[in-house]
């Protein structure tokens, strides 16, 4: 099977044909906001990082700035920078090693922010005019890489649109494609099974890693996680232990080993499922499946979460009735909890619509714009 | 109620209701090895669920009420063996538990709680 996707330098292929206009800093976001608005093709990634934080976060965020700049589906990358914030050229050059175009304007040097808008603004506009001569071409589904996300989860989580979500990962994987789903607190409880399904012993050992790390920051703040899984309201919800709750999460990645761990704003190597180190909050869990390169994003949810990303498409997948019926403008596509079907039969449903949406078709949150709610995730604080 | 059974696949085993003109999922099994079924609807005591398993046919009458996304036990379980859910563990039985008795923190204690953690 195939999809329609935009050809990039370095053989990727992108399912949208955006220019980016992305801020280095949270200082830039205005700028880089009205760039965006000024120039139609522009998508805006702006987040409230970069500036007054510990090395290791630094580094954290010019990687995710960078892995961000390099997705598919990016023609082009403007990047807003204010200019005490820190590597800008490294940045640049990251991007650039992609094969795309890519530029930068710098407040302090040019001047000031209309000077910078006005300049930026040339810039982007000749690089929406140069990725508009892009075509679609038929690319092989080996080429997609789906993230993977829930948010906004109730009881249909766990048993109908995360284990048809897996269904569909599977598929892209046999057909060697990629996968990659993050949210670490998520796994706390069901990390020895990811650990046994690892690919490798070394990769067994990043994700208890990571899992431990994440609690230990919990726990500086002393907050038990593991100890306050589940929740009363999951209890209530029917969820009896930890590795029940985080069993009916991991779901959503499928059944095929883990092939890699990545830190926050990393991109996976070769094929298979892959892990992303990262939060469950939906706009630094996002940005972080889409800094791996993820050029579509399936989301489950329970409850209703609504929001997309600037330039990955998110299709939001959902079990419950009334939520599909409630927030119809917001969902992409219903499992029936209590259809014939079963989550292999829906999940080939559900690979259909990503090929669909990486071939063009619009998601809900792209057609309200609801996509501009984007962060970083930073593992310290700010200073 | 009757409810008939089809074994579709061996990794996702569905209980369908015959009660009605639409067939209606009532109960799903996540995977063969799982030695629970979480319930699609309300369940009444009474009811039974027929499930195959590997071309094992398996009738349990529901002993208690099972809300929605609850669990009903489908064997006999003994005291500290595994509850098995997704294939996998996801806790203990502190009791003996009887097939169709509802599974939940009443009977089950977790295996990877706090307690799991050397410290």
């Amino acid at each position: 099977m195939s999809f329609w996707g935009y050809p990039r330098p370095n053989g990727a292929a992108g399912t949208r044909n955006y220019v980016g206009a992305i801020s280095t800093v949270a200082c830039a976001n205005d700028v880089a906001r009205w760039i965006a608005e000024q120039v139609p093709g522009c998508a805006l990634f702006a987040h409230q990082q970069g500036c007054g934080q510990a090395k290791p976060d630094m580094e954290l965020v010019h990687r995710t700035l960078a892995s961000l700049g390099c997705n598919p589906n990016l023609a082009g990358v403007l990047l807003v920078s204010l200019g005490c914030e820190g590597p800008v050229d490294d940045i640049m050059a990251a991007i650039a090693a992609s094969g795309k175009s890519v530029a930068k304007v710098v407040i302090q040097e040019l001047g000031g922010a209309s000077a910078a808008v006005a300049e930026g603004s040339r810039l982007a506009r000749q690089m929406v005019t140069d990725a508009s001569l892009i075509r679609r071409e038929e690319v092989d589904d080996s080429k997609l890489m789906i993230g993977v996300k829930c948010g906004a989860s109730d009881p249909t989580s766990g048993l109908a649109s995360n284990p048809s979500i897996g269904a569909a990962c599977d598929i892209l994987i046999e057909r060697g494609g990629r996968c990659i789903f993050g949210e670490t607190p998520e796994m706390m409880g069901a990390e020895h099974i990811l650990a046994r399904r690892a690919g490798s012993p070394e990769i067994g050992r990043k994700i208890i890693e990571i899992v431990n790390r994440m609690e230990e920051r919990s726990m500086a703040m002393g907050v038990d996680m593991r100890g306050a899984n589940p929740s009363r309201g999951n209890i209530a919800a029917g969820l009896t232990s930890i590795e029940e709750k985080s069993l009916g999460a991991i779901v959503k990645g499928g059944t095929t080993p883990i092939e890699g761990v990545c830190e926050y704003g990393e991109r996976p190597e070769g094929s298979g499922l892959f892990i992303v180190d990262g939060p469950g909050q939906e706009p630094k869990a996002v940005t972080a499946l889409a800094a791996a390169g993820a050029q579509v994003i399936l989301f489950s949810t329970g409850i209703g979460a609504p929001h997309g990303f600037p330039f990955v498409p998110v299709i939001k997948v959902t079990a419950n009735p009334k939520t599909y019926q409630r927030l119809s403008e917001h969902m992409d596509f219903y499992v029936d909890i209590a259809g014939k079907a079963s989550h292999k039969e829906v999940g080939h449903e559900i690979f259909m619509e990503t090929l669909a949406v990486a071939s063009g078709k619009r998601t809900k949150a792209e057609t309200l714009g609801y996509v501009n709610f984007t962060d970083i995730w930073t593992a310290g604080t700010t200073f | 109620m009757a409810l008939m059974v089809y074994h579709m696949y061996v990794e996702s085993i569905i209980v369908y209701s015959d009660g009605r003109k639409v067939m209606k999922r009532k109960a799903v099994v996540l995977r063969g090895k799982d030695n629970l079924a979480a319930a699609l609807t309300d369940l009444e005591a009474g009811e039974v669920l027929g499930v195959e398993v590997d071309e094992d046919a398996v009738s349990v009458t529901l002993v208690d009420s099972i809300p929605f996304g609850h669990k009903s036990s489908l064997t006999d379980v003994k005291s500290d063996s595994a509850i098995i859910k997704y294939g996998e563990i996801i806790g203990k039985a502190t009791t003996d538990i009887k097939p169709g008795q509802y599974i939940h923190v009443r009977n089950v204690a977790s295996t990877r709680g706090r307690g799991d953690v050397a410290r």
